[in-house]
């Protein structure tokens, strides 16, 4: 079976050498239960894996959920709709299934998931008419069916049941009409049922003709039908059209190691973990993602403080500030009361009173001069230092959120840098000078469009292998410089959203004392500071060379020494993030992506 | 039946009018429903206080109606008797498990109504609608006891 697929897509449209690596990868996968057999030495590079990661289309995502299907189909000896059941049931984790298989009987796994166990009353069962429990009509055999769990009901029943399932959104889980059964309805059923509209009743027309003859039953029946098959033809094609869909969608939708890629418009990719979901993927159309969390890549921040993050500085800082220069925090609810007239006592809506020179809660007894047991001259020290926090924290948020955003500008300004110089050598190589010197230049060229769009024609044609050997002659070396600058950029400015929240924000005041907190921050900054050093260093060579392009071998060296520096103070960087700073935390568990070098970025 | 109601009943879909007469011709004990006339997929019923619980003696009525798409999809049924009863709130609708997501097409009226009857014998205050009740119920049960045989006595007798 698997054989006459593998054979049938090997000689189908794979034009992509990226697509089939995935198939490479998911080959291995299906010898044995786990999904991590990942293929990361084979032959070119490619941006449809990284490490833990792969990019899956519309094909991809189908024949993993039917090798899925199959291997349940093997284990548990079960029909390939049950074994969709049952996979949909532990949403899609296969690992899972087979341990609680293993911890209990799979009778009762089966059964716990919605599959008929141990009932094996075929639709032959059924002889002569029935009475379906749901219309009280009578029904020719032809024209009922019995589902897996043994109960029979009419056609019309069923369809009009899987129809009402379906437009409420639980085409994944139809169960069975009898009350208590639980039993999902099998998917092949479904589909007959909903396909032949018509079609079990005409066939049967013809048997149930004679059985006909049997009065006002068989005529109040054919004349449903045909009033539903009229109106009810499409409605029926539209409920199947959504329920393949959906269960199509499953493999995604319910997979907690599948997402599909965030992409605005959809790419049409997915991207599969091969189980820590903390990591930050790159999809085939270029949107770099948390795979957890599905925003912009943020590591070395936790998703829960890039959420925190996004919201203060994409925060409607317009409003804040208002807030902030016309309105006092309530001392019991802590809303913000804006004063609209009156005396300095004011009250908020939750009923307290508070004095509005300094914000402190007290009784309602007042005059306009005075606030009955009140005095703010004695507060004044804990106004002050009150004040005095509220600026500190403002200040520091300020301080971190500058830097964070020049590195982000910074970020963007490499990719158009990027484009600049890819458009700059074209001109040159397209003006003909002296291509004896500028060989390098025409491969770059080569190189850098198969870095842009033309992935597909390059790759088809084995331009996989030609990369590497370009790579290593050509000056793709400034290229890297760039990307490297790119990713460092990133790695940066998301540092200082970490440094916020990880020394001295309300995140983990528990975690650490104040010494343990100049610690760590001295540390993180010594390190951080390096590597923004080495970056501005980069920046400025490369901005050099890209303005002249005519670049002497010490300068090729310097760039290329710099970017490999880069890239090992980036590793470092993330290993005392992660096992110096995260490490010590008591009171929570931190998961951040893990760092991983691009593959094809250092030659 | 006059009619208009004929001309009512000939659009209802079999089962309805199946289960109508059956309800009609032998109700279930201490149940009554009956359709009304203008319209057959509206029940009035009234339900008798269980013996033995707190809502013995009581009549309580309750209205029933059949959606479009009934029986995939399961009737609306209210209290239209005030009771004091940790599954069911102060504007009557009830906590139960049939009458949403554990609907089966193949429940009827009458098992529908049954299985309300058996609610007042068995009220279920871990799975609450109405909270305050529901937390009286459970940390002084005599007492709540005590109060929903006073508002039988009040509301559903008379």
């Amino acid at each position: 079976m698997r054989d006459g697929e593998d054979s049938g897509e090997d000689s189908g449209s794979y034009v992509e050498a990226s697509d089939a690596s995935d198939y490479d990868y998911e080959d291995d996968s299906s010898d044995g239960m786990h999904m991590d057999a990942h293929t990361d030495g084979e032959a070119g590079p490619s941006t449809s894996t990284g490490p833990g990661w792969s990019v899956l289309n519309q094909e991809a995502i189908e024949r993993l959920q039917a090798e899925a299907v199959n291997d349940v189909v093997s284990i548990l000896g079960v029909k390939p709709s049950v074994a969709k059941t049952v996979l949909m049931f532990f949403r899609w984790d296969k690992e899972a299934l087979l341990t609680k298989v293993a911890e209990r009987d799979p009778e009762t796994v089966l059964k716990h998931a919605g599959v008929a166990v141990g009932m094996e009353a075929g639709p032959s069962g059924v002889v002569g008419p029935i009475t379906c429990q749901v219309c009280y009509s009578e029904a020719e055999p032809a024209e009922a069916t019995t589902m897996d769990c043994g109960h029979t009901f009419c056609n019309d029943c069923w369809r009009q049941h899987f129809k009402t399932q379906i437009g409420d959104g639980q085409a994944r889980t139809i169960r069975c009409m009898a009350h208590k059964c639980g039993v999902v309805c099998d998917e092949e059923k479904v589909c007959i049922l909903l396909k032949c509209d018509r079609g079990p009743a005409s066939a049967s027309g013809a048997g149930a003709g004679s059985g006909a003859s049997a009065s006002g039953s068989g005529a109040s029946a054919a004349a449903g039908g045909s009033g539903g098959s009229g109106g009810a033809g499409g409605e029926t094609g539209e409920a199947l059209e959504r329920y393949t869909r959906s269960l199509a969608l499953s493999y995604v939708e319910d997979n907690a190691r599948v997402n599909f890629c965030p992409s605005v418009p959809w790419c049409g990719h997915a991207i599969q973990v091969d189980g820590d979901p903390f990591v930050e993927p790159e999809c085939k159309c270029g949107k770099v993602f948390c795979f957890k969390c599905l925003k912009d890549p943020h590591t070395p921040c936790t998703c829960k403080m890039w959420d925190e993050w996004d919201e203060k500085i994409h925060g409607d800082s317009e409003t804040r500030n208002w807030f902030m220069a016309n309105t006092k925090p309530c001392p019991k609810c802590s809303k913000p009361v804006e004063k609209n007239g009156g005396c300095n006592l004011v009250m908020c809506k939750c009923g307290q009173a508070f004095c509005w020179l300094c914000g402190a809660a007290t009784g309602t007894a007042h005059t306009w001069q005075k606030i009955e047991g009140h005095s703010c001259g004695r507060w004044k020290d804990e106004l002050d230092r009150k004040i005095d926090a509220a600026q500190r924290n403002h200040k520091r948020y300020m301080h971190y959120f500058e830097r964070y955003k020049l590195h982000m500008d910074s970020y963007s300004k490499e990719g158009v840098k990027r484009s600049d110089l890819l458009r700059r050598i074209g001109e040159m190589v397209e003006t003909g000078i002296e291509a004896r010197d500028y060989t390098w230049l025409v491969r770059a060229l080569d190189q850098l469009k198969v870095g842009e769009g033309g992935k597909r024609e390059a790759r088809g044609e084995g331009g996989g292998a030609d990369m590497g050997e370009g790579g290593r002659e050509g000056c793709t070396w400034l290229v890297r410089a760039l990307d490297q600058l790119k990713v460092a950029r990133g790695v940066l400015s998301n540092s200082y959203a970490f440094a916020y929240f990880f020394f001295g924000g309300e995140m983990y005041k528990e975690d650490f004392s104040e010494q343990d907190n100049k610690r760590n921050q001295d540390l993180f900054e010594e390190q951080q500071q390096r590597l923004e050093g080495e970056v501005e260093r980069l920046s400025g060579l490369v901005e050099e060379c890209s303005e002249s392009l005519t670049i002497d071998s010490d300068a090729r060296v310097r760039v290329i020494n710099s970017t490999v520096s880069i890239e090992s103070r980036i590793v470092k960087f993330f290993e005392m993030i992660e096992t110096d700073l995260y490490g010590r935390l008591q009171s929570c568990s931190a998961q951040i992506a893990v760092y991983h070098p691009k593959r094809n970025l250092v030659a | 039946m006059n009619a208009d109601q004929a001309a009512q009943a000939a659009q209802l879909p079999r089962r309805i009018i199946k289960e109508t007469q059956k309800l009609l011709s032998e109700p279930a004990p201490g149940i009554s429903a009956s359709p009304s006339e203008e319209n057959l997929r509206y029940f009035n019923v009234m339900i008798l206080g269980p013996q033995q619980s707190p809502y013995e003696g009581g009549v309580f009525k309750l209205e029933l109606f059949l959606p479009e798409d009934y029986p995939m999809a399961p009737p609306k049924v209210r209290f239209l008797t005030k009771i004091y009863h940790p599954n069911i709130d102060k504007l009557g609708r009830i906590c139960l498990d049939i009458l949403k997501d554990k609907w089966s097409p193949a429940l009827q009226i009458r098992t529908v109504l049954l299985s309300i009857q058996a609610l007042l014998s068995a009220p279920n205050p871990d799975d609450p609608l109405a909270d305050n009740v529901a937390k009286h119920w459970k940390e002084n049960e005599k007492e709540a006891i005590a109060t929903a045989k006073q508002w039988t006595a009040m509301y559903a007798q008379g």
